[in-house]
């Protein structure tokens, strides 16, 4: 289906289309045969004219209306709704995943993969409060933790993240996973700043299971032992300097670049 | 139309051949699906009783389930996977590599970890370098999400030499990639992964040369026209100003991310 014919569709017609799109019912630009459905909904979403992209917009709002409602649907339509919300960043999707998210202990039917799919929006779409994810890491401290943690971080709380460490998992591959939020929390702060957040977790991780604290020692030590001199400081951190430490939510800007993993 | 097609037609009873025909048909102003039209009348790595099969499949769901063309087309595909031509083992290439958008393979990632990671720090670590230290950590992450989708993953290797980077030879710019693969659209703001992998530490998965039927409704596939050739190529997108040449194209179950070589490449 071309965009010029998806343009001509009523409103009603163009929620129906989105629904089978996500679903893989539909015709859609892909790089690759296998790629996920929403990046190509993304990809006619810019090319269509106003009136069709809000009845897409609509569309979607109204699809995940009905998820949140009750918590159902098959799990790979499901995560390709998120992706494709969380991407849309409209301003009533957070309230929905929220509503959600705080209903999980009473819908025990709700798949592991779409507990795990609402969380994760709710870290990309938009930075909800430490007490939200708070709650949510009391709902099911073995299986949200991680998520949760990552939430704060997003909302831009390092500290607050921090101090729930000590309710992590203690698992190695957990301690991975926590390493990676808090490098991304680390690249967060104030040059300046990033030592006595690197301090502060290592006091904490005598509190930890000590599978949990051992990968997260060891990058510890190597922030430490790898700090750079104060004297530099960027335009970021002056920046920084000037608004404050937890100015705003954090943004993830892609750089095209080349990601070397070592 | 490829001799296989013609073949695979004619031995249809005429009540299927008139309703593949009337599937077909009903394609015609829409571009994309013609296009895959044109591809299966091009195909030539079907053998003959799985390309009767595949129309016979398609006939028959088109008549059963009263369905629109397209979705019985790739419901028909799907009983179909993996028929082409089998490379033999001893003459397997040792690496091979795909293009991904590099979002979807961070959601692959945070999908694969089971809660563990968010899909956004996933896909920042992915693409900023000033995050490298956790990369290192990222490993066992790496280590579990899919190359692929669906089960089934498609790959390209490099010819002359199979133990090279696939990539290696290959333009180095978004443009270039895509051209040389032939593969679909990407808006300017999207970034892609070049992963490659060993195939024996991956599983050694059996490589098929691609068909109409892994492509289902996928336009930018193109068959081969060598019916004897070993494996699929690519056709490089118009207008090619580097005139690259067509590359090596396979197909395969998925197989397990243990062989992923690092480092990766984001461009």
């Amino acid at each position: 289906m071309n965009v010029e014919h998806i343009n001509g569709l009523k409103h009603d017609q163009i929620r129906a289309w989105l629904k089978k799109a996500l679903n893989g019912q539909e015709t859609l630009p892909r790089l690759t045969p296998d790629e996920s459905h929403y990046l190509g909904i993304l990809r006619v979403e810019k090319s269509l004219d106003p009136a069709a992209r809000k009845s897409l917009w609509d569309g979607a709002r109204f699809l995940l209306r009905q998820f949140c409602d009750r918590g159902e649907g098959e799990v790979p339509y499901v995560q390709e709704l998120l992706s494709l919300v969380s991407t849309l960043k409209q301003p009533e999707t957070p309230g929905m995943l929220v509503g959600l998210a705080r209903q999980f202990s009473a819908l025990p039917n709700i798949s592991l993969e779409v507990r795990f799919a609402v969380l994760g929006a709710l870290v990309d779409a938009a930075p909800q409060d430490t007490a939200f994810w708070l709650e949510i890491l009391n709902q099911d401290p073995a299986k949200n933790a991680l998520l949760a943690l990552a939430g704060v971080i997003a909302a831009n709380r390092p500290y607050d993240a921090l101090r729930m460490l000590p309710q992590m998992p203690d698992s190695e591959r957990a301690g991975h996973a926590a390493v990676i939020n808090l490098e991304i929390a680390w690249d967060g702060l104030l040059t300046r700043n990033r030592s006595r957040f690197v301090e502060e977790i290592q006091k904490i991780l005598d509190q930890c299971g000590q599978s949990f604290a051992g990968p997260i020692r060891v990058w510890a030590e190597k922030k430490i032992s790898s700090r750079p001199s104060d004297s530099n400081v960027s335009l970021s951190d002056a920046l920084h300097g000037a608004l404050g430490d937890e100015f705003s939510p954090k943004t993830h800007t892609p750089k095209l670049c080349l990601a070397v993993c070592s | 139309m490829s001799p296989e097609y013609q073949q695979a037609l004619a031995s249809l009873t005429a009540i299927n051949r008139q309703a593949v025909e009337q599937g077909f048909a009903s394609w015609a102003g829409e571009a994309s699906l013609e296009q895959v039209h044109q591809n299966i009348a091009g195909e030539t790595a079907l053998p003959d009783p799985d390309f009767q099969s595949l129309l016979n499949a398609f006939a028959d769901l088109l008549g059963t389930a009263g369905g629109e063309p397209r979705t019985c087309w790739e419901n028909a595909c799907r009983q179909h996977k993996l028929r082409g031509g089998v490379i033999p083992p001893d003459h397997c290439p040792k690496l091979l590599g795909r293009v991904k958008n590099v979002e979807e393979h961070a959601r692959a990632i945070a999908d694969a970890s089971g809660g563990g990671l968010a899909f956004s720090f996933v896909k920042q670590i992915l693409l900023n370098p000033s995050v490298a230290d956790a990369a290192a950590y990222l490993g066992s992450f790496l280590y579990a999400a899919p190359l692929g989708k669906y089960n089934l993953v498609w790959a390209t290797f490099d010819d002359a030499d199979s133990s090279n980077c696939p990539f290696q030879r290959l333009p180095k710019t978004r443009r270039g990639i895509r051209t040389a693969l032939g593969l679909g659209p990407l808006d300017a703001e999207e970034s892609l992964i070049l992963l490659f992998w060993d195939h024996e530490k991956s599983g050694s998965p059996a490589l098929h040369r691609p068909t109409v039927a892994d492509a289902e409704a996928h336009e930018y596939y193109r068959p081969c026209a060598n019916a004897a050739h070993p494996w699929g190529l690519t056709q490089p997108l118009p207008p090619n100003p580097d005139g690259v040449a067509p590359q090596p194209e396979v197909v395969m179950r998925e197989p397990t991310s243990k062989g992923l070589c690092l480092p990766f490449q984001v461009i």
